[in-house]
């Protein structure tokens, strides 16, 4: 474990190196040219640190800032307002010069919906920032942001993000919005919340010894573990410090909100007795309004991201059940060679099914943009968790975290146990985690896992439906009609509509339409152009049902037009990269 | 001049008060009735649907509510107009007056009055039914230029429907294996050229389907996903602002009643239903005999109101029919001693349309032929499409009648909690046991036992007042109680030192349902216990 553990730290200090200059000017390749004018320099000049975590007021500034220096990729706009009337923003990436960002598929990417999981949202910076970095230099990033959207809005949790950071709190506080919640059914709202008792800033933990309490010391004795049955207790455990602020004789047991914002989605809600958190109705919440209004009347939107922390998994839908009669297997394959292709960008990290792999939620934001919209989704449970180890990075258990706190975060991480004079309960002690530790890298950190997992989210992006014509024949069909036979293949990992998709009736036909000559009767057709299946109905474009991954679909079109003309051809649907091609009639 | 025709054919049909009328009616009767009538717009929606809240307008904070809502199935529009009889009857009923410092009924007419004006099914929301990218381009026209949109039948062998073996106007499915003779549709043709008729209608998603508990993608009329429609989040957000909802009812238009809401079929071997069923029966019980044979409504199918009601807010909840229809053969065999002939039955689609057209013989259009544009020659009559929803207008004061004579009862039901009795025993040196009983004088529990269960709402609280004669020496000073059945008590108690036997002891209760209400007595006034614990 410790050679795994010096081989973890040599690793990071390298990575150290590597980002604690500018990060900017540091890996900034050489002798680039503008796609814009200035452009490289006005990348450069952005300097964002990812060396800290960035409360709301910064995260908001820093978007402005970046919309502002790069109006030729970049655009915000307020998208709803939280629960105590703050702006959730959504920045959209998109290089108006290849058409307007409705026109292209479209990655949406969000985060914070949990108030304490934050590095979501500077993973999002990080992506911003990466695509505009390498935008005109890397040909995959150039060609990504030419052919699709981004979505980003980086906190959909505003209201809580703000008082993470502006007050006292541990790592789990704050989860929820800021509706009131009467936790302890007391008649009385968010009355007895953690109190920052020693005035030190932060929200930790309390202990008192206690021969009955459940608690002993733990091979370092700063560490509290559950005594063993039949073991003698030495503590009594408190997992925030706080008073009985609400005289009730408990402590702690109503605090700030909320409503749980990732169970409150309308595809698979239950009420607040089978679902803990999930509001009144389904988007009761304004936050999850937003986000639903803005999804669902963007039909462009082809994948989905999520981040969320802790315990490094990256998660599909669906969570509220199996797969069993509910994903279909073409869907599953799908999921598989995205999800396992992020396990070897992000190594440590494990592909998981939300239900089966770690636990059953309903009204979640995943079964909302797959079980409901039917798109191609992933929710990433970042850094944390005990289960560390590939090659063991960087440890297996509570003990080995805190070492890599003390080793990277200085000794900020674990808060040695001080005693206090506490007002219900005398003599006791105040310590453990940090409000940044467990959940989050320390900050200097960030950047390996941070651009890992953006990376991850561009290569989903990336695997979007893309058209593409991969022949057309045009041959003369008598009385000034030509015959086009064509075949259109999806080469993308992902088809032009999930299965799901299908089944929910979400799906959206690939149409192809011909422009210099008018078309009188379209089919689609087997391979050898025997079997020809007319379309019904009026035939303006040819349809298309969905088109899996890597998947030819054959057609035939009877088209009115003077020979010697130039057809040009074009399919189009919203979640896939469009394709066109020309033909010259015999 | 078809348009203008049908319009005007709209303007002259029965039982069609329109919404400004129903508005206008309610704001009469609140100047008539300014002390128990208020009517108010309901906030968040823009398409004229208000609330009118009957109760002592002079008595403020929370109490037992009732509510009322009409024509949430957009062609069952006389269930509006039949509210505002409703409302009539209680506020002119003097002997209900005293009751109504007590307890509320709020009436909704109508979630979607844009959508009942245009007699659409559903709400006035565009929706691209066929997934072409268009919305509403195709819905039910009236081809013969007769002012009214009926049904539209193509002789066909092999077609999907029969005439029906007791009456040959009325067309039904084929039975598996029996070869049919008709196609059926409604009065149509194909507006965007896509070879089908009437395939995207307006109005066609539902309000009736919208509400999230077991809500279902297959339900025929639902919205892309739940609850999203304005309308019923209108009535979401209302509600969550009312936490003492009692009981919910639903006014729709002929069918059998009530259809009290039944919770989840599977709730293991302790059954919290059993309870809500025997008050149900109670209820039942208040409503009246029905009469044998009545057909029932319409089935209301999965993400209904009334489930959402009692699953989701904790409330009673039914629909109230405002009149029952029965089959013919019923009729024929009414009085009869002898056992029934057996003969075939006919199907009971076959038994609902005969008794229909019994009952409104004009909703039906004699068959005349037609040449259509697309399908040829053609027979357009029929039912009359927005047919078989509404009772007859005679029926809908009758009905109106004893809907409110229901509400009434329900309204003398609701909860109402008493301070009946606080004991006390003497410990000596002024120290006493002292213990509040509060009594459930309603017919009805204080909420249901689901609610309870399921910790839906808040439970009530009763506290002992921190006065400088009472010290409390043990026992909780606020407590709390999650529900009290209907004539039921319970009991709260503190131990305490006081200064003397003249000294006040003085209570508080607060609850959702019945707002806050205090109690005073002194000791020397209160009796002995005289038994151990309830």
């Amino acid at each position: 474990m410790m050679r795994n553990l010096k081989l973890i730290l040599a690793l990071a200090l390298v990575l150290l190196c590597g980002s604690l200059e500018n990060p900017t000017a540091q890996q900034a390749p050489e002798k680039k040219t503008d796609p814009f004018p200035g452009w490289n320099q006005r990348v450069a000049d952005t300097k964002l640190d990812f060396r800290h975590y960035y409360p709301l007021e910064e995260v908001n500034a820093t978007c402005e800032m970046l919309v502002k220096r790069f109006p030729e990729l970049l655009s915000m706009k307020e998208i709803g307002r939280s629960y105590q009337d703050r702006p959730l923003y959504c920045v959209t990436l998109c290089a108006q010069k290849t058409g307007a960002h409705d026109t292209k598929p479209a990655m949406y990417i969000d985060s914070n919906i949990h108030g304490n999981e934050i590095q979501g949202t500077e993973i999002i910076l990080v992506t911003i920032w990466y695509l505009l970095r390498n935008y005109g230099h890397e040909e995959w990033v150039t060609r990504l942001v030419d052919t699709r959207t981004f979505y980003f809005v980086p906190v959909v949790n505003p209201d809580s993000r703000h008082l993470w950071f502006a007050t006292p709190n541990n790592p789990h506080s704050l989860r929820g919005n800021h509706r009131p919640f009467d936790d302890d059914r007391d008649g009385k709202f968010d009355e007895d919340p953690p109190n920052d008792l020693n005035g030190d800033g932060r929200i930790t933990m309390m202990r008192r010894p206690d021969p009955n309490g459940d608690w002993v010391l733990g091979e370092d004795k700063r560490i509290m573990v559950r005594r063993k049955p039949g073991q003698p207790g030495e503590y009594r455990l408190w997992r925030s410090e706080g008073i009985d602020d609400d005289g009730d004789g408990e402590i702690n047991e109503d605090e700030l909100g909320g409503v749980d914002l990732n169970r409150n989605f309308p595809v698979g809600w239950q009420p607040r007795y089978r679902q803990w958190g999930a509001g009144d109705y389904p988007c009761s919440e304004p936050e999850v309004r937003a986000c639903v209004d803005f999804i669902s009347s963007r039909d462009n939107i082809a994948g989905m991201q999520f981040y969320h922390n802790a315990a490094r998994m990256i998660l599909r839908p669906p969570g509220s059940s199996s797969d069993s009669g509910v994903t279909p297997r073409e869907d599953v394959r799908v999921y598989d060679r995205i999800g396992q292709r992020g396990e070897r960008i992000i190594p440590g990290y494990r592909y998981l099914q939300t239900h089966d792999g770690l636990y059953e939620a309903f009204g979640t934001q995943i079964d909302f943009g797959y079980l409901g919209l039917g798109r191609f989704v992933f929710t990433n449970e970042l850094w944390g968790g005990t289960s560390h180890e590939v090659d063991g990075i960087p440890g297996d258990g509570p003990a080995d975290t805190r070492d890599w706190h003390d080793e990277f975060g200085n000794g900020r991480a674990y808060i040695d146990w001080k005693p206090f004079k506490h007002p219900d309960l005398g003599d006791i002690e105040i310590g453990g985690w940090d409000q940044f530790a467990t959940r989050m890298p320390p900050a200097e950190l960030f950047i390996e896992e941070g651009f890992r997992n953006a990376l991850f989210t561009l290569k989903h992006a990336e695997s979007f439906a893309e058209l593409e014509f991969v022949s057309v024949t045009a041959e003369p069909a008598g009385a000034g009609l030509v015959r086009l036979r064509l075949a259109l293949k999806n080469k993308g990992v992902m088809p032009t509509d999930s299965a799901m998709a299908a089944q929910r009736k979400e799906d959206t036909p690939v149409e192809v339409s011909v422009q210099g000559g008018q078309l009188v009767m379209a089919g689609l057709s087997d391979e050898t152009f025997t079997d020809v299946r007319l379309q019904k109905g009026r035939i303006e474009t040819l349809k298309i049902p969905r088109i899996s991954s890597e998947q030819i679909q054959y057609a035939e079109l009877i088209v009115k037009a003077a020979p010697g003309t130039g057809l040009k051809l074009t399919a189009h649907h919203p979640r896939a990269v469009d394709a066109a091609t020309s033909v010259k009639t015999p | 001049m078809r348009r203008l025709l049908l319009l005007a054919a709209l303007a002259l049909a029965p039982c069609l008060c329109a919404q400004d009328d129903v508005r206008r009616g309610f704001d009469q009767l609140a100047q008539a009735h300014p002390t128990h009538l208020k009517v108010e717009k309901l906030p968040g929606l823009e398409n004229g649907a208000f609330s009118a809240t009957i109760r002592d307008q002079a008595v403020s904070g929370n109490l037992p509510c009732v509510l009322l809502v009409g024509s949430l199935h957009g062609r069952e529009r006389t269930a509006a107009e039949a509210c505002l009889q409703v409302a009539r009857e209680i506020l002119e009923d003097k002997a209900l007056r005293d009751r109504l410092s007590s307890c509320e009924l709020v009436i909704i007419p109508c979630l979607a009055p844009d959508a009942r004006m245009a007699r659409l099914h559903g709400v006035a929301l565009p929706f691209d039914d066929d997934r072409d990218g268009k919305t509403d381009e195709d819905g039910p026209s009236d081809l013969n230029g007769d002012g009214v949109i009926s049904q539209l039948r193509v002789k066909r062998k092999g077609g999907r429907y029969v005439a029906g073996a007791s009456d040959p106007r009325i067309l039904i499915e084929a039975a598996p294996g029996q070869s049919g003779e008709w196609d059926l549709y409604w009065e149509g043709k194909d507006d965007d050229g896509d070879g089908r008729i009437n395939e995207d209608a307006r109005g066609t998603i539902t309000l009736a389907n919208d509400w999230s508990i077991r809500w279902s993608d297959q339900q025929p009329g639902v919205n892309r996903l739940m609850m999203q429609l304005a309308e019923t989040r209108a009535l979401a957000e209302f509600l969550m602002r009312k936490h003492s909802l009692v009981a919910g009812f639903q006014l729709r238009g002929v069918g059998a009643g009530p259809e009290f809401a039944e919770g989840p079929k599977a709730m293991g071997k302790e059954d919290p239903l059993e309870r809500d069923k025997k008050v149900v029966a109670a209820l039942k019980k208040m409503w009246g005999e029905e009469e044998r044979g009545a057909l029932k409504g319409e089935a209301e199918g999965a993400g209904n109101l009334i489930d959402w009601l009692y699953e989701s807010q904790g409330a009673l909840a039914a629909n109230l029919y405002l009149a029952t229809l029965k089959t013919a053969r019923e009729k024929e065999e009414e009085g009869e001693d002898k056992p029934p002939v057996k003969r075939e039955k006919p199907t009971e689609e076959e038994q609902r349309q005969a008794a229909w057209l019994a009952y409104t013989p004009a909703d039906y259009l004699e068959w005349k032929a037609f040449k259509h544009p697309q399908l040829g020659e053609v027979e357009i009559g029929g039912w009359r499409i927005d047919a078989r929803c509404n009772p007859a207008e005679a029926d809908v004061q009758a009905g109106a009648n004893r809907v409110a004579g229901f509400l009434k009862s329900v309204l003398g039901a609701t909860p109402r909690l008493e301070v009946s009795k606080v004991e006390v025993e003497n410990k000596g040196d002024n120290l006493y046991r002292v213990r509040l009983n509060l009594h459930n004088a309603g017919r009805l529990d204080y909420r249901t036992k689901f609610s309870a269960d399921k910790r839906i709402h808040l439970p009530l609280f009763v506290s002992l007042s921190d006065t400088k004669e009472v010290e409390l020496l043990s026992g909780t000073r606020r407590q709390k109680h999650e529900n009290i059945e209907a004539g039921g008590t319970a009991t709260f108690e503190w131990f305490v030192r006081v200064t003397n036997t003249a000294t006040q002891l003085k209570f508080e209760v607060e609850s959702d349902r019945a707002g806050k209400l205090s109690h005073s007595v002194a000791v020397k006034d209160c009796p002995a216990i005289t038994t151990e614990d309830e």
